[in-house]
């Protein structure tokens, strides 16, 4: 079974963030990058099928500083192969770039499944899951937490709100925004990246012509502003309540 | 065409909170953009629902047995062509699990700017 896994790396919040003097973006100087957690889950998820069924698993990544450790980290894990789609893709990129950039090399590869993170901390503009599966189209779903193949077709279990899940049944190849992995994403020891910058070997394929792309831009990025604080209402529940309904009558909120 | 879109999310006979959440902005957007707050119904057995969605001025309900369940396909195409063939200004997508599977197609079979997870905006 083929699987690919495209991943992309997000800031390390082990420092903390500063906005740029543009006020558009992160002052980028200092970061760290860590790969996406979920996108660490779909790698997870792409290798435990993997040693359940036998296949391949190849782990694609949008060209941008610091990506070919990500990528070579996968392969410490267990991925066969790597793909480094190379193009003008900075950070601040749009989803809908990235998924046509992604779409442009991924139809020209043979593969049963495509397992991705259902989202990133920094998506502004949808989710590269979704997205990809509609510019490569395929059938989708997404928000997926348990994956099981049989022949040509998928079973994944689709988490809901409140502890409600759905089970479906997808036709591959198809594509799976993952929620979470089976087990915990295993760690790769960083000999074992080592070695892997050593031996193995980082496809690089160029993202040709992604096309004007509907997309969004930033305008202003800043941290949380302070609201101006709590209160805290004491005294029995109909006194709670009295003070309640003052309040939302003070501030003017129609029932 | 300066209405409002929200559609609807429901779950086992009843309308998710979201709903409300999403008609209560509508509502706002709506009126500031000077159209109309248009709740869509996707689903089977679900029109009883639309009687809740007072907020808006007017509900399209799709209803057939192949959308009794969300359905990332069934639900999306039947999105995709009740947006296509009213043109709203703006289409509010609940940011849920079956909302990320609906949004996102959306934008790329209509060729439409997708922003997900606002908490608050303003119009520009």
């Amino acid at each position: 079974m083929n699987i690919l896994v495209p991943i992309k790396q997000v800031p390390d919040l082990v420092e903390e963030l500063e906005i740029d003097d543009s006020g558009k973006d992160l002052n980028r100087e200092w970061l760290k990058y860590k790969i996406n957690e979920f996108d660490d889950h779909a790698l997870e998820e792409a290798l435990q099928l993997k040693e359940e069924t036998g296949g391949q698993v190849t782990a694609l990544a949008l060209e941008s500083e610091g990506i070919d450790k990500t990528l070579f980290t996968a392969a410490a894990k267990g991925a066969d192969k790597l793909i480094k789609v190379t193009g003008d893709f900075g950070p601040g990129t749009a989803s809908h770039t990235a998924a046509r950039a992604l779409a442009n090399v991924i139809k020209n590869l043979e593969y049963d499944l495509i397992l991705t993170g259902v989202q990133a901390a920094d998506d502004r503009d949808g989710q590269i899951a979704v997205l990809l599966a509609h510019y490569l189209g395929l059938p989708h779903v997404s928000v997926v937490t348990g994956v099981k193949v049989e022949g040509e077709k998928a079973t994944v279990d689709k988490e809901y709100s409140g502890g409600v899940m759905a089970e479906f049944e997808v036709d591959l190849p198809a594509m799976l925004g993952i929620q979470a992995a089976r087990e915990t994403p295993r760690y790769a020891a960083v000999s074992r990246v080592r070695q892997a910058i050593r031996s193995t070997s980082l496809e690089e394929v160029a993202a040709g012509e992604v096309g004007v792309t509907v997309g969004s831009s930033v305008q202003r990025m800043f941290k949380p502003e302070t609201g101006e604080g709590a209160q805290i209402l004491e005294g029995s529940t109909d006194e709670i309540v009295d003070k309640i309904v003052n309040i939302i009558r003070e501030k003017g909120i129609k029932a | 065409m300066s209405d409002v879109f929200v559609v609807a999310e429901h779950l086992k006979g009843n309308l998710e909170d979201v709903t409300f959440e999403l008609l209560g902005k509508g509502r706002e957007l709506a009126d500031a953009l000077g159209g109309h707050l248009v709740g869509v119904l996707i689903g089977h057995g679900v029109k009883g629902l639309a009687a809740q969605m007072g907020k808006a001025d007017k509900v399209i309900c799709c209803e057939d047995t192949i959308l009794a369940d969300f359905n990332p396909e069934a639900y999306g195409r039947t999105l995709t062509e009740i947006v296509k063939a009213h043109s709203p200004k703006v289409v509010l997508v609940p940011s849920t699990s079956m909302g990320m599977d609906l949004a996102a197609g959306l934008s790329v079979d209509l060729d439409l700017p997708l922003v997900e997870k606002p908490y608050s905006n303003s119009r520009g």
